[in-house]
C-alpha cells in the first residue's frame, strides 16, 4: 500500500507525459489540462490501494484512460466498438511497390515514408475508432508493452494485439487514401 | 516492379511482435536471421520499422511548463480541503 503523503513525489514527474497522452486523447489543450486535473485528483485520493513497487506509471495511465473515456468520448460523441474488418498486411508498403515502377529500390520507401506530412498521421489516427486508436496511442506513442496495455484498458492481451496491429492498418490505409487524395502515388 | 508476392507469409505474422519487442529472445533471433537471408521480408521490415518512427514524431506533444504548475496549484488546493 503506498503512503498518500508521498503521492506527488512519486506522481508528479509523469505528468507532462500524461498531460501530452491527454491532449492527443481529447485534441484539445483546456480538455486536456482537465483531463490531467482529474486523473491526479482520483489517483490521489485512491493512491492507497496503488500496491508500491508496481508499476504507477501504467496505473496512472489507467486512470487517464478511464477518465477519458468515461467523460469526453461522450462529450465528443466518438464511436467506440467499431469492426474495422479485415485488413491487408503490409498495406502501404505493397501499394508503394505497386506503385512503383522502375526497378526494386531503396530509394522509393524513403521518398514515401519522407512524404507522410504530421497532420496526415494525426488526422489518421484521430479517425480511428477509440478501441483501435487507444492501443494505437499506447503502444506507438508511449510505448507501453502490450502487457501494460491490457492492464490500462482491462482487456485480455489477445484483444490488444488485435486491435493494434489491425489500428496499425487501419491507419496505413488511411495514409494511402491521404496520399492518393493528393496525387502523391503516381497510381492516378 | 517490387518483390511484393515473395514476401513471406510466416514473417509477416510476426512482424509487429518483432517490431514490439514483444518475442522470446530466440524467437527474435529466428527473425533477424531470416531478415539477414531474405531481401524481400527485410526491405518490409525496414520499411515498417521506418513508418513507426515516422507515426512516433508526428504524434508527439509537448507539454507546457505552465500545465504542470497549475497541477500543482490545484493538487495543493485541493489537498488542503481534503
Amino acid at each position: 500500500m503506498a503512503d498518500q503523503k508521498n503521492f506527488e513525489r512519486d506522481a508528479m514527474e509523469f505528468a507532462p507525459q500524461l498531460y501530452s497522452a491527454a491532449l492527443r486523447m481529447t485534441r484539445n489543450p483546456a480538455d486536456a489540462e482537465d483531463v490531467l486535473q482529474e486523473t491526479f485528483l482520483k489517483a490521489y485520493r485512491s493512491f492507497h490501494t496503488f500496491q508500491e513497487g508496481t508499476n504507477l506509471k501504467a496505473w496512472l495511465y489507467r486512470i487517464l484512460t478511464n477518465n477519458y473515456i468515461n467523460r469526453y468520448r461522450q462529450k465528443a460523441r466518438r464511436p467506440d466498438e467499431v469492426d474495422l474488418g479485415d485488413l491487408e498486411d503490409l498495406y502501404l508498403y505493397r501499394r508503394i511497390g505497386a506503385a512503383e515502377t522502375g526497378d526494386s529500390s531503396r530509394s522509393a520507401e524513403e521518398n514515401a515514408l519522407e512524404s507522410i506530412v504530421d497532420e496526415d498521421v494525426k488526422k489518421a489516427v484521430d479517425d480511428l475508432p477509440d478501441n483501435f486508436r487507444m492501443p494505437v496511442l499506447l503502444a506507438d506513442v508511449e510505448g507501453f508493452s502490450y502487457k501494460e496495455i491490457a492492464e490500462i484498458m482491462d482487456v485480455p492481451i489477445g484483444t490488444v494485439m488485435s486491435r493494434l496491429h489491425r489500428g496499425r492498418k487501419a491507419l496505413e490505409k488511411a495514409l494511402w487514401d491521404y496520399a492518393s487524395e493528393r496525387g502523391l502515388t503516381g497510381s492516378e | 516492379m517490387m518483390s511484393n508476392d515473395k514476401i513471406c507469409a510466416d514473417a509477416v505474422e510476426k512482424l509487429y511482435p518483432y517490431l514490439d519487442s514483444e518475442m522470446g529472445r530466440f524467437a527474435q533471433m529466428k527473425v533477424r536471421w531470416h531478415l539477414r537471408k531474405c531481401d524481400p521480408c527485410a526491405g518490409a521490415f525496414s520499411f515498417q520499422e521506418g513508418l513507426s518512427v515516422v507515426i512516433t514524431e508526428a504524434l508527439a506533444e509537448d507539454c507546457p511548463p505552465d500545465v504542470v504548475d497549475r497541477l500543482r496549484g490545484f493538487m495543493d488546493g485541493n489537498q488542503e480541503r481534503a
